[in-house]
C-alpha cells in the first residue's frame, strides 16, 4: 500500500511538500483502519504528526483529508481507499504540523453561537423537564463530535472562517434552538442575522457529503432560516 | 447595500424573486417552443399586450432585486480587501440599474 | 480573541473531491454570473427587434450567425442550468430532498437535464 502524506515542519520547512511512503501488504490486516496504518508508518518515520485518541470516531480527532475528502482515519477501512493513499491535513485552516491544523477559527465559530442552555427560570429542585417528544427533536443534532470535517469541506467557510460560522456551529446553534428548555430563541437569532454568519450558506452540502456521524447540518440552516421567517413575518 | 442586519431579508427577497421570474421565463420558453416564428408585427403585438408589459416590467423590478443579491454574494465570498469589494459591488449596482432602465425604456419605446 | 497562526494553509482545489451538488452548486453561481453578464447584449437584441420591422430581421440574423449561436448557446444552457438548479435550491430550502441521497440525485438530474434541454431546445427554435 502507497502513501503520500502532506509534511510540513515550522522549524525547518518555508513550504509545505508531500512525502511518499509505503507499508508492504503482508503486514496489513484486511479489516484495518486507515488510522492503523499510520501509526505503522509513524514506527518508520516517528517525525510523522498527527492527532488521535480514541480510535473509534468518537473523540473526533483524527480529521484529515484522504484521497480530496475529509473523514476520520480512525473509522475509514484502509482497503476502501484507492492506493496511493493521497492525505492532506483539513482544508482552510492553518496547519502547525504535517496534519495538524490550528483549530482555533472552528473553536471560535462555535463559541459564538453559545452552545449551551439558557434559561432564565429558577433553577428548577432536580432537573429541567422535557417530554420525549421534544427530547427526540434533539436528534441528529447533539451527536456533533467536533471533528471539523464538514466546516473545513465547506467553501463558504474557506473564503470566510472569520464571519462565517461554518456547519457545526450552525448545527450547534440549531441544536438550542430546537431545545424546548431554551428560553433565549431571539437573542439567538438576532445574532445570526446580517449577510455573513448565517447566510454565506448556499445549500452546497458538502457538509452532509463528510459527516462521520451522518449528520446534516444543511437541513439544520434551513429550520433556523424558516424559524427566522416564522418569527419576522 | 445591505445593511448588516439584512441577511433575511435580502435571502427572502432573492428566493420571492426567484419565484417569479422561474414563473415569467418558463412561459416565454413555452410561448418560443410553441411560436418558435414570428413576424415583427405579432412579435411586437405579443409584447406591447397591456398584461405583458406589466408583467415585463415587473420582472425586470425582480431581475434587478435577484440579480443584486446573487452578484453580491458573489463579491462576499470572492473578494476580500475593503476598497476592491466597495468598487466591485458598486461596479454591479450601477451595471444593473443601467440595464434596468434602459429595458424599461425599451418597453415604454415599444408601446408608444 | 482567537490567535492566528501563521502555518501554511491547505486549499489545493484541483486536489479537493467535489461531489455532484458542489458541481451543481458552482454551475449555478457560474450561470448566473454569466445571465448577468449578457444582460446588455439581451436588452440590446429586445430593443433592436422592437424597433422595425428591418431591426427585426436583422436580430434574427443576428441569432442565426454561428458565432452568436455559440454565445446563444452558452446563454441558453445557463438559464437552463440556473433555472433547475433554482428550483432545486428552492426545493431543499422548504426541506424537500434534503437528504444525502436525494440531493445527490436531484444534483444529477440538474447537470444532465440542462445541457440536454439546452441543445434540444436550440434545436426546435432555430
Amino acid at each position: 500500500m502507497k502513501f503520500s502524506i502532506y509534511r510540513f515542519n515550522p522549524d525547518t520547512d518555508k513550504q509545505p511538500g508531500m512525502q511518499d511512503y509505503e507499508l508492504s501488504d503482508e503486514g496489513l490486516d484486511r479489516d484495518m483502519m486507515l488510522l492503523d496504518a499510520l501509526l505503522e508508518l509513524k514506527v518508520q518515520d516517528e517525525t510523522l504528526s498527527f492527532r488521535r485518541s480514541c480510535g473509534e470516531g468518537v473523540c473526533g480527532s483524527d480529521g484529515m483529508n484522504v484521497n480530496g475528502t475529509n473523514q476520520l482515519a480512525c473509522i475509514t477501512p484502509l482497503f476502501s481507499l484507492k492506493s496511493p493513499i493521497v492525505i492532506n491535513p483539513m482544508p482552510g485552516l492553518p496547519v502547525i504540523r504535517d496534519l495538524i491544523v490550528d483549530m482555533e477559527q472552528f473553536y471560535h465559530q462555535y463559541r459564538a453561537v453559545k452552545p449551551y442552555l439558557i434559561n432564565n427560570d429558577p433553577e428548577p429542585g432536580v432537573e429541567h423537564l422535557q417530554s420525549p417528544g421534544d427530547r427526540e427533536k434533539l436528534d441528529g443534532l447533539y451527536e456533533c463530535i467536533l471533528c471539523g470535517c464538514c466546516s473545513t469541506s465547506c467553501p463558504s467557510f474557506w473564503w470566510n472562517p472569520d464571519k462565517f460560522l461554518g456547519p457545526a456551529a450552525l448545527l450547534q446553534s440549531w441544536r438550542f434552538l430546537a431545545d424546548s428548555r431554551d428560553q433565549a430563541t431571539d437573542e439567538r437569532l438576532a445574532g445570526l442575522d446580517g449577510p455573513f454568519k448565517l447566510f454565506r450558506c448556499h445549500t452546497i452540502m458538502n457538509c452532509v457529503e463528510v459527516c462521520p456521524k451522518g449528520l446534516n447540518p444543511t437541513r439544520a440552516i434551513g429550520r433556523i432560516k424558516e424559524l427566522m421567517v416564522k418569527r419576522s413575518v | 447595500m445591505s445593511r448588516p442586519t439584512h441577511g433575511l431579508r435580502d435571502w427572502l427577497l432573492q428566493r420571492l424573486t426567484a419565484v417569479y421570474l422561474g414563473i415569467f421565463l418558463v412561459y416565454l420558453l413555452v410561448h418560443f417552443l410553441l411560436q418558435p416564428q414570428h413576424s415583427f408585427q405579432q412579435w411586437h403585438d405579443w409584447v406591447t399586450r397591456p398584461a405583458m408589459i406589466i408583467a415585463t416590467a415587473v420582472f425586470i423590478m425582480a431581475l434587478l432585486v435577484h440579480g443584486w443579491v446573487g452578484m453580491r454574494d458573489v463579491v462576499l465570498d470572492y473578494v476580500h480587501a475593503t476598497g476592491l469589494r466597495l468598487a466591485t459591488l458598486s461596479l454591479i449596482a450601477l451595471t444593473l440599474i443601467a440595464c434596468g432602465i434602459w429595458a424599461l425604456r425599451v418597453l415604454l419605446q415599444a408601446t408608444t | 480573541m482567537t490567535t492566528q497562526r501563521s502555518g501554511p494553509v491547505y486549499l489545493n482545489l484541483l486536489r479537493i473531491r467535489f461531489p455532484v451538488g458542489a458541481v451543481t452548486s458552482i454551475a449555478h453561481r457560474i450561470s448566473g454570473v454569466l445571465l448577468f453578464l449578457s444582460l446588455p447584449v439581451l436588452i440590446y437584441l429586445l430593443d433592436l427587434s422592437l424597433q422595425s420591422p428591418a431591426g427585426y430581421e436583422k436580430t434574427m440574423s443576428y441569432i442565426n450567425n454561428g458565432w452568436f449561436e455559440a454565445g446563444l448557446g452558452l446563454v441558453v444552457w445557463s438559464f437552463m442550468q440556473h433555472l433547475l438548479s433554482g428550483i432545486r435550491f428552492l426545493l431543499i430550502d422548504i426541506d424537500k430532498g434534503v437528504t444525502l441521497q436525494a440531493a445527490r440525485s436531484s444534483a444529477w438530474l440538474v447537470n444532465l437535464c440542462a445541457p440536454v434541454l439546452t441543445l434540444l431546445y436550440l434545436w426546435w427554435i432555430l
